[in-house]
């Protein structure tokens, strides 16, 4: 019942037209960070916290666990738990509650070509329902994907979501236009990019002023909250 | 020069390139194409980088190879390629990367590839045309080595006809005049001389056409051509032969032999030298023949530098030249009293 649970969430997240990629945009290489990012932020009703990783609730609430199954403290991190401890500094988390779900997404920016962007993947989501049998799900086993947009801080508190048009990146590789490694079925409409980082960077580090890529309908402004 | 003009018909070169070029796009599109089937976007990037790799290609083939393509320039052409290639490249990697997006607004395509790959597809490319066209090239160069062998060799029997053609009328001349002279004299050994006379013209007229004969002909006639000049010159003249080695199957150029001692005969019998004399000595060891003729001048060679005698020893020289090359050493002595000639050949 999660399982099926799980994935209506996710199709309900990902089927709003943006763009999902099997690889990220950003590395712990070209992560980067802006200060101008934290805060609360408001948009439709809806309230969305964004907070660095390791000042973040998320955070918080996973290193009480760690701590409670932590048996060998003087362990020494390998190269990839370094790079993910890089990554993850780097790294933001967009908490917002919509229909009594809690979703935690994590963020990550690069800059590219002068441009912020940001790759969305989902970290945590629970419900707030007393009612019935409370579920929290990690979302550890699952295979991430990423939604891709363009971030412009339009002043101090005010800051625009421009989600990559995932309809129109989906027509041109479907009418033969777009070369990019992508798996599609046609049956179900289902559309993924499967090209690698470097792949992804360049195609945003070359089509990232082009107004085809982005749709009004795809973006969100938020406005700061505190 | 038929297979040549064949290889290089204007019409012929470009089919070869453009089924190279096609070869090479089919390729391309193997490699480039982004799911299991080649899409249009897959058609028109690999058709596009093809077109970047083409005046790399042609600027090696047509420009700096055959310029700078020498031994004592290779610095410069490597040079000069390398920078081809950075330049080409370079040029590959921002179209891709950048530029397309203005000229061709409705494909979406980035560059795929590093610089450094986009380098090793160029210098790839370059190797492999460089090859096909020195490939070719040498196969020219051999088709027309083979032709010009086939030239030099038709030539070179011209000439030898020619030659034999020439010595031929020169020996009868001679001889036909001692005839006379024996005929004048009512000499009693005419019919014998005449006799021998035509076996050395069947020799000469039948048996002599061929480059080469078996050296026991050549001594034959050699023997013949003296009893000859002996019963014409008498006792006035003393003639020493020596003779060594098997004769057992070695090849000979005809009429060589014949040739020298036909220019002693004439030289050392005639005139009024006291004491005429003709040293002749053939050794064979193996493949090498040694010849060695000897023969006392009389005065009328002092006075005679232009007769014709001289005409059969340059006949001969080139004769050496032509079916001996490297193979023959000729040393000929012009002393006061005689003269002499050594032939070594390797048969």
């Amino acid at each position: 019942m999660k399982r099926i649970l799980l994935s209506l969430i996710i199709v309900a997240v990902a089927a709003q037209s943006c763009v999902t990629s099997l690889q990220p945009l950003a590395t712990y290489k070209t992560a980067v960070t802006d200060d101008r990012l934290s805060g609360t932020w408001k948009s439709d009703d809806v309230d969305y916290t964004v907070q660095k990783f390791y000042n973040s609730d998320l955070f918080k609430k996973l290193k009480k666990e760690m701590d409670k199954n932590k048996t060998d403290t003087s362990k020494t991190l390998t190269k990839k738990e370094t790079e993910d401890s890089i990554l993850y500094a780097r790294s933001y988390v967009v908490n917002y509650t919509k229909d009594n779900i809690e979703y935690h997404m994590f963020g990550t920016m690069v800059k590219l070509n002068g441009q912020y962007f940001i790759n969305f993947t989902a970290a945590d989501i629970n419900t707030n329902e007393q009612n019935e049998q409370a579920f929290e799900i990690t979302l550890t086993d699952r295979l991430a994907t990423y939604t891709i947009a363009r971030v412009k801080f339009n002043n101090a508190n005010s800051l625009q979501l421009d989600f990559i048009d995932g309809s129109f990146l989906y027509e041109q590789v479907k009418a033969g236009r777009m070369k990019i490694k992508n798996e599609r079925d046609d049956l179900y409409d289902t559309f993924l990019i499967t090209a690698s980082t470097n792949e992804l960077q360049q195609f945003i580090e070359k089509y990232g002023t082009d107004g085809r890529f982005f749709n009004k309908e795809n973006s969100v402004t938020l406005i700061r909250k505190g | 020069m038929r297979k040549y003009w064949e290889i290089n018909h204007p019409l012929l070169r470009i089919l070869q390139h453009l089924a190279f070029w096609v070869l090479s796009f089919i390729l391309f599109l193997q490699l480039f194409k982004t799911g299991s089937q080649a899409e249009k976007v897959d058609y028109v990037y690999t058709g596009l980088f093809q077109l970047s790799l083409i005046p790399a290609v042609y600027i090696n083939l047509e420009l700096l190879l055959p310029k700078f393509g020498k031994r004592n320039r290779i610095l410069v052409y490597l040079l000069l390629l390398f920078a081809a290639i950075v330049l080409f490249s370079w040029i590959n990697y921002n179209f891709f990367a950048a530029w397309s997006a203005k000229i061709f607004p409705d494909y979406f395509f980035i560059s795929y590839f590093t610089f450094k790959e986009i380098m090793a597809f160029f210098f790839t490319y370059i190797v492999i045309t460089t090859l096909l066209k020195l490939s070719k090239s040498w196969f020219w160069v051999s088709e027309l080595e083979k032709e010009l062998l086939e030239k030099e060799k038709q030539k070179t029997e011209v000439e030898l006809k020619a030659l034999k053609a020439q010595i031929n009328p020169h020996f009868f001349f001679n001889t036909l005049n001692s005839i006379y002279s024996m005929a004048l004299d009512k000499d009693e050994r005419l019919p014998t001389t005449i006799l021998q006379l035509s076996d050395l013209m069947r020799y000469f007229l039948y048996e002599s056409k061929d480059n080469f004969i078996p050296l026991k002909k050549e001594l034959d006639v050699v023997d013949n051509y003296i009893a000859l000049q002996r019963l014409r010159s008498g006792h006035q003249l003393t003639i020493e032969t020596e003779r060594s080695g098997p004769v057992n199957g070695q090849r000979i150029a005809p009429l060589l032999l014949v040739t020298f001692l036909e220019n002693a005969f004439k030289h050392g019998a005639k005139g009024n030298s006291t004491d005429p004399y003709i040293k002749l000595t053939i050794a064979v060891e193996k493949n090498t023949l040694l010849f060695s003729v000897l023969n006392s001048k009389g005065i009328i060679d002092e006075i005679n530098t232009t007769d014709h005698g001289g005409l059969g020893l340059e006949n001969i020289k080139r004769q050496l030249e032509l079916l001996y090359p490297d193979k023959h050493s000729l040393r000929v002595k012009n002393m006061k009293d005689s003269f002499a000639v050594e032939l070594q050949l390797e048969l």
